[in-house]
């Protein structure tokens, strides 16, 4: 399993979208390089974060690729609220593929 | 910008204490401002210094570039002095040695700062939303309000990062007397009729009120989400920061102020929204009140918000551990 460190810029808080981006453009890359292995994401580093910054990494990731690509992540040492956040961005991107398809 | 020279200037009259109810009037004055006069913006009765004013004033500057602007001090020379002591006078070019020394912030306020955007530019929002959190919370140790703070300035940093297209300002400042943060980011950008419009789906808006109302709700961005194959380097947006915003204004004591275009919302924790005609302001401005004994748990209202949104849905399996 490959392990990509989650952190903010000089932060431990997630807030800009531009940080999100970066995240995103990592766990895909890490994706596509290693097929057939799952990736743990260590949010060890988080203490809080932004629905927008949390949507640019994983809910676009979603929006791209569909929830499929949950069954290969591992959110590991998520707090609470990042858990609530990921939930948010992921049933909300979902939903966006849904009514995209209908 | 100069200062006290009020020769030959379109005053603008600045009330005793600024804030974002005052918007209506200092616009209606804006307005009648022959074109191509230069500007006063007349502090002299000025005795109570909001975040508001200061960004206000510095996002007016900005859109009216190349319009030569003025700024008369207040009267009172304790309100001049925090004036210099927030960078206000600087953050306008202006030089006034300071008569007094410089203490720091010590969980009470932020200085103007500036809020760049742009693609050429490298500010992160992570440092500067958690710093400005910090600052302001009142108590370093109290942890709940950090966090709701750090939320609601992330969201609101990003909102003029994706859609100002100029250069923003913020400011904030902790009252230990009513326990309240007043918090005011303000830029002079295309605003939020003319952000919207980049979605096919608002094209026919002309509304700014429609527009502001709007912009709370869930799912309404200017950049519409894409399935198809976009640039990576690329950000989407959900639409979804000022919904979250809203939210919490609602579950918690706060009042939120959005100004765009010609419109003034207002929305406090027991009244939705509501609108009022102003006359034109060039860019978003946006005031946040935060009673801070009354926020509401963190971590639950996030989880009520999805909740609420989301009830219904089967959860999705996503493996956290």
């Amino acid at each position: 399993m490959k392990t990509i460190s989650i952190k903010g810029v000089e932060s431990n808080v997630l807030a800009s979208r531009e940080t999100g981006l970066s995240f995103r453009v990592a766990i895909e890359a890490t994706l596509q390089d290693n097929p057939g292995e799952d990736v743990l994401l260590d949010f060890s580093a988080v203490r809080n974060a932004t629905q927008s910054c949390i949507d640019e990494m994983i809910g676009v990731l979603v929006l791209r690729e569909g929830p499929g690509v949950l069954s290969r992540l591992r959110f590991h040492s998520c707090c609470p609220t990042v858990q609530h956040l990921i939930r948010f961005v992921v049933e909300d991107r979902i939903e966006f593929r849904q009514r995209s398809a209908n | 910008m100069c200062v006290n020279d009020m020769e030959e200037y379109y005053i603008i009259k600045m009330p005793r204490r600024f804030d974002a109810d005052h918007l209506p009037e200092v616009l209606d004055q804006l307005s009648r401002r022959p074109s191509e006069s230069s500007l006063c913006f007349d502090l002299s009765d000025t005795t109570f210094a909001t975040p508001s004013l200061m960004t206000f004033v510095c996002s007016v500057s900005t859109s009216l570039r190349g319009t030569r602007k003025s700024i008369r001090c207040p009267t009172n020379s304790d309100v001049t002095q925090y004036l210099q002591r927030m960078d206000f006078f600087r953050m306008g070019g202006i030089e006034i040695p300071e008569e007094f020394q410089r203490h720091p912030a010590d969980g009470r306020f932020v200085e103007l700062q500036k809020v760049n955007v742009g693609e050429s530019s490298r500010q992160n929002c992570d440092k500067l939303a958690q710093d400005l959190a910090i600052t302001i919370a009142g108590d370093p140790d109290y942890l709940k309000t950090i966090e709701f703070l750090e939320f609601c300035i992330g969201e609101l940093l990003n909102n003029v990062r994706q859609h100002a297209m100029e250069n923003g300002f913020v400011c904030a400042q902790y009252y230990r007397k009513t326990d309240t943060v007043g918090l005011s980011i303000s830029d002079a950008g295309i605003g939020i009729l003319a952000s919207l419009k980049g979605n096919p789906k608002y094209h026919e808006l002309d509304s700014d009120a429609e527009a502001l109302k709007l912009s709370l709700e869930y799912n309404v961005t200017g950049k519409p989400p894409t399935t198809l194959p976009y640039r990576q380097t690329q950000t989407q947006n959900s639409g979804n920061g000022l919904f979250f915003l809203s939210r919490l204004v609602a579950k918690s004591c706060s009042q939120l102020a959005l100004c765009s275009g010609t419109c003034l919302l207002e929305q406090t924790h027991d009244r939705p929204p509501t609108t009022v005609d102003t006359s034109h302001f060039q860019g978003t401005f946006v005031e946040l009140i935060i009673k801070r004994a009354k926020i509401p748990d963190y971590e639950k209202a996030m989880e009520e918000i999805r909740k609420e949104r989301f009830g219904k849905m089967a959860a999705q399996p996503i493996r956290f551990g």
